[in-house]
C-alpha cells in the first residue's frame, strides 16, 4: 500500500519547514528525494520515522493511520540519517550485534561481508573513520535491514567515486531481492538519475515536482533561439526558466513533449536530472509549475 | 522484549558511573566519622551525591538517545528502557553507599544510629534497618536522577533561552538550599531528619509522579510550541 502523507505541516518556532505537503511513497520502488539545503528533505523523512513531532497532518504506512503504530518502537522504516547517530566509541561489530538484536532482521554476516567492499573493517571505532567510513557503515546497515521501508538520507556524503558506485550497485542489487521502498536524498543528482524510478523535488517546504523520473525528463527540455521565435513557439508551454543573450534566448520547459526541431534556427536538447533540478529551484528567472 | 534491548544497551553506558558512585563512597567512608555525628562534610557529601545522580540523570538521556533513536525506539519507548533500567542500577548504587557505612561500622555508631532513625521498627532487628536505609538512598537517588533526565530531555525541546532563564534560576534556588542546610540544618541534623519512614515511602511514588508529569508536561509543551 505505501506510505500516504497529507497535509503535513512543520514548523521550528517562525520558520516554516514544511508546507502543508501530501504525497505517496509506493510499494517496490526508488524515490530520489531532491532539494536544496533547508528544502525540508530530512525534515520529512524524521516526521515519517516517527523521530519528530510536533507537526500537522496525517501519516498513514500500508493504510494505518501513523499515530496508532507502537508507541514505544517502530520497525516498518528504517532511517539512515545525514547526522551519526551511532556512539563514537563502538566498534562496527559491535554494533552491527546491538543491530541484530534491535532489528531481528538484519543479516549481520552479510553486513560483515560488505565491510570490506567499502575497505572498512569491523573492529574499527566510529571515531576513527573518515566522513566516508561512517557514511559507508551506515549505508551497510541499511543494506542488510529487510524493512519494509529504508530511507537513506545523504547516502553518498564522503564517498569516492568507487564507493558511491559500490553502493549504488549494491542498492540495486538489494532492491531487486526485496518489495521494499526505498528513498534517497542526495545532492549528487547527476549520479542517482539511472537508479531512481521515482521522483520527488522539494523546494522551501513545498514540493514542487512529483512524478516517474523517466516521464519527467523525456517531456523536459531546453530550446535556444530567437527569442520571438521561442515566444511563439512556447505559448502554451510550461516554461520554469528563461535566459537571455542579446536577440536570443533559452526556455526551459517542461511537461510537454520535445517537438520537433522544424523550424530553423532553434536549437532542442533535452535536460538532465541535474539541470532540471537546478532550474527548478534556482531563485532568479525561476517559473512556478 | 524490546524496551529489555534498549535497558540491557542502557546498563553498558553505566559501567564508568558505577566506578563513580564507589569513589564517592571511599571518599565518604574516609570521612566519616565512626560516631554518630552529622557533620558538616556529611551534609556536603550527600548533596553532592544527589548532584552527581542528577548529572548522570543528565548523561542517561544523553548518551543513549541517539542510539535508541536510531535503532527505531520512539521517544515513549527511549523513555520507558530508562525507568526500566533505574532500578537495578540504583539499588546497586544503594547497596555500595551503605556497604561503605558497615565496613566502617563499629558497634556504637550502629546502635546509636539505629535508635535514632528506626521510629517504631525493632532496636535489634539490624537487617530491616540496612534494607530501610537502602530504600532511602535508593530513593533519593532515583529522585536525582529521574530530574536529572527530564532536565536534559525539557532543555532538549525548549527554547534555549528559556532555558538558561529556568537554569539560572535552578541554580540560585540550589545555592540557597544549600546555605539553609550549612547553616541551619547540620547541627539540629535537619538533614537526616527528612529520611523518616514515612517520607522515604513518600519518595518512590512522588519521583514517579514527577517523571510522568514532566514527560507529559514535555511533549506538550513540543506540540504547543509546532503549533504556534
Amino acid at each position: 500500500m505505501g506510505i500516504e502523507i497529507k497535509n503535513i505541516t512543520k514548523k521550528y518556532g517562525k520558520k516554516t519547514a514544511l508546507d502543508s505537503v501530501s504525497l505517496e511513497f509506493e510499494k517496490g520502488k526508488i524515490y530520489g528525494l531532491l532539494g536544496r539545503n533547508g528544502a525540508g528533505k530530512s525534515t520529512l523523512l524524521n516526521i515519517i520515522d516517527g523521530r519528530s513531532t510536533g507537526f500537522d497532518g496525517e501519516i498513514y504506512i500500508d493504510g494505518e493511520k501513523h499515530s496508532n503504530k507502537d508507541r514505544l518502537y517502530f520497525e516498518d522504516i528504517f532511517l539512515i540519517s545525514e547526522d551519526n547517530l551511532y556512539p563514537p566509541d563502538m566498534s562496527i561489530n559491535e554494533i552491527f550485534k546491538d543491530t541484530k538484536k534491535f532489528r531481528k532482521s538484519f543479516d549481520a554476516e552479510k553486513a560483515n561481508a560488505m565491510l570490506e567492499k567499502f575497505g572498512l573493517k569491523a573492529k574499527s571505532r566510529i571515531k576513527e573513520l573518515s566522513t566516508g567510513g561512517n557514511t559507508a557503515f551506515k549505508n551497510i546497515i541499511g543494506l542488510c535491514i529487510n524493512t519494509p521501508y529504508v530511507f537513506f538520507d545523504e547516502p553518498t556524503l564522503g564517498l569516492d567515486a568507487v564507493n558511491r558506485e559500490v553502493f549504488y550497485r549494491l542498492l540495486l542489487e538489494r532492491y531487486s531481492e526485496t518489495d521494499g521502498t526505498f528513498i534517497l536524498t542526495t545532492h549528487l543528482i547527476s549520479e542517482i538519475s539511472n537508479i531512481i524510478e521515482k521522483l520527488v523535488i522539494i523546494d522551501k517546504g513545498k514540493i514542487i515536482l512529483n512524478d516517474d523520473c523517466i516521464n519527467v525528463l523525456e517531456n523536459s527540455f531546453c530550446i535556444s533561439g530567437d527569442k520571438t521565435l521561442l515566444c511563439e513557439l512556447t505559448e502554451d508551454k510550461n516554461v520554469i526558466s528563461k535566459q537571455y543573450f542579446g536577440n536570443s534566448a533559452s526556455y526551459y520547459v517542461i511537461g510537454s513533449e520535445i517537438p520537433h526541431s522544424t523550424v530553423t534556427g532553434l536549437e532542442i536538447k533535452k535536460l538532465t536530472l541535474q539541470e532540471l533540478f537546478i532550474k527548478l529551484t534556482e531563485d532568479e528567472g525561476r517559473e512556478t509549475l | 522484549m524490546k524496551l529489555r534491548h534498549a535497558a540491557a544497551y542502557r546498563y553498558k553506558t553505566l559501567a564508568p558511573f558505577l566506578a563513580a558512585v564507589i569513589v564517592f563512597s571511599i571518599i565518604q567512608y574516609i570521612f566519616t566519622k565512626p560516631y554518630r555525628e552529622v557533620t558538616e562534610i556529611d551534609a556536603w557529601l550527600s548533596i553532592i551525591k544527589g548532584i552527581f545522580f542528577f548529572v548522570f540523570g543528565i548523561m542517561s538521556f544523553k548518551k543513549p538517545y541517539k542510539y535508541l533513536l536510531q535503532n527505531g525506539y520512539q521517544n515513549a519507548g527511549i523513555y520507558e528502557s530508562f525507568l526500566l533500567s533505574l532500578p537495578s542500577t540504583l539499588v546497586v548504587s544503594a547497596i555500595i553507599n551503605v556497604a561503605c557505612y558497615l565496613i566502617k561500622s563499629q558497634n556504637d555508631y550502629f546502635t546509636l544510629i539505629f535508635a535514632d532513625d528506626n521510629e517504631g521498627l525493632a532496636v535489634s532487628d539490624m537487617k530491616i534497618f540496612l534494607v530501610y536505609k537502602i530504600i532511602v538512598c535508593t530513593s533519593v537517588f532515583a529522585l536525582s536522577m529521574i530530574a536529572g533526565y527530564l532536565f536534559a530531555m525539557i532543555f532538549y525541546r525548549l527554547d534555549k533561552k528559556v532555558m538558561t532563564f529556568l537554569m539560572i534560576l535552578a541554580c540560585a534556588a540550589a545555592i540557597a538550599v544549600l546555605v539553609l542546610f550549612t547553616y541551619f540544618g547540620s547541627d539540629t541534623g535537619l538533614i537526616s531528619s527528612y529520611f523518616t519512614p514515612a517520607f522515604t515511602m513518600l519518595i518512590i511514588p512522588l519521583a514517579v509522579l514527577l517523571a510522568s508529569l514532566g514527560y507529559f508536561l514535555s511533549e506538550r509543551i513540543s506540540l504547543e510550541r509546532s503549533r504556534s
